[in-house]
């Protein structure tokens, strides 16, 4: 930024009489050389005479303290914690949609899984539902109310944590629920590797998806997402076969890295805590990703 | 209590000496603490708390509201329904930043979200097109014609630009706090302040009123 245009934001705020000492100084020997920031200052100026004109002859009910005690006396404090308080809230702003669809798509892998005795397909379904769930949570092309989500006196990284808790704590309490259920077909001692077997897919691709829906767009991120969790089921010796016989071994080697990958829960967890640091960075710069806030 | 900007302009009608910005300084010091204390007592159920807060702010509170929602009867709403989540959340209040930024904030959510119950349309209005022939002026003095433009000007603005202006120029917010009301990034209310001023200098130019004669 140059001087003039450092100097030329600073102006509505020398008007206001928000501005440091020191930084009046430096406004003023500006404006001694600079003819189109004394225009802007004079524009300002009657800017702000004129808002005050308008504002000084608006008078609230005297009476207004009196009906917010009465009303306040009837209504129970808050004793949810301010965090909680910020969750809940959360709930009629997030897409109605995704709970009865990630309701729906859980109980069809329970299903499925029950009919064919076999709980892979619970496992290869609660990824891809987190991650679409996740997909869906911020931006303007999910929650036409964003900006009055956003225009609330809360940073926008605590509203994309808020959502971020409430919707994987739903898809997390879902497939949970549907592992318990799948105690009916297998022995209770393996309930623990189940678990684990999709809690580090889970949130690794929920987190890529979060991180992809916000900088390039839900249906980017659900698709990459998808691509990404599904390559993980490709046959690699076969696919290798495809090849030229002195690429084999290397495409093999390739894609049994990446699944051996998706089978580390802990290093999956951990790369998901480093996306959501990449989500919180991002979202600190929405102006960039959603210019028509400005 | 008289705005920030009211205060200032009325010290000096061209530049506010150091020794008036220090007095001032030293009177939003006591200002704030006073306000802490009352948070406090709020937090302590002390309905006189309230009222003094409502006595020092009320006013900016519902010029704000009036000027977000464009609806009396809603900015009372809205002001009410401020003054109770002031009063019940007075408790989690950490003492951040300034008290009135903090009641605000309150505000403006109430406001945005009154808005989207009763009058959502306003929230998706965009600032008017600009069209020199779509306002006749009849009074050719050229302040009144001046003053007549900038609250037309103003008035066709959207809302996001709007609260930027009230924010800063009557509740005397600096960028950094205007943006926290907004939970917006400071540049984002720079950037919004720069339209209106662009907005507004063609205004005024489409009616004769050159940059230079803006007084």
């Amino acid at each position: 930024m140059n001087d003039h245009s450092k100097y030329a934001d600073q102006l509505p705020s020398y008007v206001s009489g928000a501005l440091t000492a020191d930084e009046r100084r430096a406004v003023e020997r500006h404006l001694a050389h600079c003819a189109i920031c004394q225009f802007d200052l004079a524009l300002w100026r009657a800017v702000a005479e004129q808002v005050t004109v308008t504002n000084r002859a608006l008078v609230p009910p005297p009476d207004l303290v009196d009906r917010a005690l009465a009303q306040a006396s009837s209504t129970p404090r808050n004793v949810c914690s301010p965090a909680l308080q910020l969750i809940r809230a959360q709930v009629p702003l997030v897409r109605s949609d995704l709970w009865p669809a990630s309701a729906a798509v859980i109980a069809i892998g329970v299903i499925v899984a029950t009919i064919v005795h076999d709980v892979a397909v619970l496992r290869m379904l609660a990824p891809l539902v987190a991650a679409a769930s996740i997909a869906v949570i911020y931006g303007p092309e999910n929650d036409p109310a964003l900006e009055i989500t956003l225009a609330t006196a809360t940073s926008p990284w605590k509203i994309l944590l808020a959502r971020l808790t409430l919707v994987f704590g739903y898809d997390l309490g879902l497939t949970l629920a549907a592992s318990l259920f799948m105690l009916t077909l297998l022995p209770v001692e393996t309930i623990g590797r189940l678990v684990l077997d999709w809690l580090g897919p889970m949130t690794f691709l929920s987190a890529t998806a979060l991180v992809l829906a916000l900088r390039f767009g839900t249906g980017n991120a659900i698709l990459a997402t998808y691509t990404a969790w599904l390559m993980r089921f490709l046959p690699g010796r076969d696919m290798a076969e495809r090849f030229r016989p002195g690429d084999i071994s290397r495409v093999v080697a390739l894609l049994d890295g990446y699944r051996r990958l998706w089978e580390d829960p802990l290093v999956l967890i951990l790369l998901a805590i480093i996306l959501l640091a990449g989500a919180g960075w991002l979202v600190s710069r929405q102006e960039h990703h959603f210019p028509h806030w400005a | 209590m008289v705005p920030a900007t009211l205060r200032l302009m009325a010290l000096s009608d061209s530049v506010v000496t150091s020794r008036d910005r220090e007095h001032f300084l030293d009177h939003s010091e006591r200002c704030q603490n006073r306000d802490l204390e009352l948070v406090r007592r709020i937090a302590a159920s002390d309905d006189s708390a309230l009222r003094a807060l409502f006595a020092s702010y009320g006013q900016r509170m519902y010029a704000y509201a009036v000027r977000l929602t464009r609806n009396a009867t809603l900015a009372e709403d809205v002001v009410q329904e401020s003054l109770v989540a002031a009063w019940q959340s007075a408790a989690h209040y950490r003492g951040q930043g300034r008290v009135i930024a903090w009641l605000l904030g309150i505000v403006h959510h109430k406001a945005l979200n009154a808005i989207r119950r009763k009058s959502p349309l306003l929230l998706n209005e965009e600032t008017e097109e600009l069209d020199s022939g779509t306002e006749p002026l009849e009074d050719q003095m050229v302040g009144f014609e001046q003053a007549a433009l900038l609250r037309t000007g103003m008035e066709s603005l959207s809302l996001k630009h709007r609260m930027a202006i009230e924010l800063v120029f009557y509740q005397g917010l600096d960028l950094a706090e205007a943006a926290e009301v907004c939970s917006c990034p400071v540049g984002t209310i720079k950037s919004r302040l720069n339209y209106a001023k662009a907005y507004l200098r063609k205004k005024l130019e489409l009616h004769g009123i050159k940059a230079e004669d803006v007084r």
